[in-house]
């Protein structure tokens, strides 16, 4: 019997060689796709739960920028009623306040108050000195009315 | 007789030549299409593969960051709904309009509690997000400054600028500078 010719030998190698490939290749692809599928699914779900909740992204970022503004405005301007507090607390039991002014600006009160003992000034200056909110305080000017037995005075109250 | 039958046999002779011609032909152009499918079909086959496979590894990644962030939104979701109190609170403290008019109202009645009447309102508006309203006010002197801290309690945020008091033959006059704070778009 006459072997087979060598070309027919490998040929039929190739072909069996390029069939378990393809083969292989076209399982492997079709897993693949498979997945891809899947996947592509599970995306697309995902992104319909994503956009219904597109919204609690946009509060959120509200809620932060408002607490921000809130402890930054806060924090740069201090409540002036515990010091105003202090304040007149003192005047009130020793002079009589015939006006005050407050600007953020310049941290500081002027007050003019008015009474009949200057005594009372010492007393008023020693109480409001011993405030934990006041920082310094400076007698600008004192007026003596003879006529009604007057002193009025200017200060300038510093706070903490 | 003869003659025809050699003649005959001649033709299948040249029939079975061109037989083998043929197959050997054929033999040769299916090796040739082998090869060439192999070189450009398998190529392009394992190039679809390759890229399948690196879509499907993007996708997953893409679907792991995609349900991290749906679990945080989704917890997001349920905090936000928890603290709905807080936020409508939070509002009203900072909200997203200036709202003068309610401020206004609001700033009457805390005066009127302390025995103060407004006497004058200025409004102005400001390039910042806050609106600065100049107020004076008439009313009783040991009020002041419990209305002051009543104005700073107010559930808005807001900042006392500047104030003055003052005490002429028994009426007193209290003009505060008040700036109102809203979240700016």
């Amino acid at each position: 019997m006459k072997a087979r010719p060598k070309i027919a030998k490998t040929t039929r190698n190739l072909v069996y060689a390029t069939a378990i490939v393809f083969g292989v290749l076209f399982v492997i692809n079709l897993i693949l796709q498979q997945q891809l599928n899947k996947r592509v699914e599970e995306r697309d779900e995902l992104i319909e739960v994503i956009k219904e909740n597109a919204y609690v992204e946009d509060q959120v970022r509200g809620i932060s920028k408002a607490t921000k503004l809130y402890e930054n405005t806060k924090a740069s301007n201090l409540d002036i009623s515990p010091h105003l507090n202090a304040l007149t607390e003192v005047l009130g039991d020793t002079v009589v306040v015939n006006n005050i002014s407050f600007d953020r600006d310049k941290n500081y009160y002027n007050v003019n108050a008015s009474t009949n003992k200057a005594t009372a000034y010492a007393t008023m200056i020693g109480r409001l000195l011993e405030s934990e909110h006041i920082e310094s305080m400076t007698i600008e000017l004192v007026n003596f009315k003879a006529q009604t037995h007057e002193y009025t005075a200017d200060f300038k109250v510093n706070v903490k | 007789m003869n003659e025809k039958v050699t003649k005959q046999l001649g033709v299948y002779k040249r029939s079975l030549q061109n037989r083998k011609f043929q197959s050997n032909a054929y033999s040769i152009l299916l090796v040739f299409t082998i090869l060439f499918f192999d070189i450009f079909g398998l190529q392009s086959m394992i190039d679809i593969t390759v890229r399948r496979f690196s879509t499907l590894k993007e996708l997953n990644q893409l679907v792991v960051d995609l349900s991290y962030k749906e679990d945080s939104t989704s917890l997001l979701k349920r905090k936000l709904e928890d603290s709905q109190f807080y936020l409508s609170r939070l509002e009203e403290v900072v909200p997203l309009e200036a709202n003068v008019e309610k401020y206004m109202v609001n700033l009457v009645q805390v005066a009127a509690k302390h025995g103060y009447r407004q006497n004058k309102l200025v409004k102005r508006d400001t390039k910042d997000n806050y609106v600065e309203m100049r107020a004076s006010f008439q009313g009783s002197p040991n009020q002041m400054e419990p209305f002051i801290r009543s104005i700073e309690a107010q559930d808005r945020l807001l900042v006392i600028k500047s104030f003055y008091y003052s005490v002429v033959e028994d009426t007193v006059n209290l003009e505060v500078v008040i700036r109102i704070f809203y979240l700016d778009r």
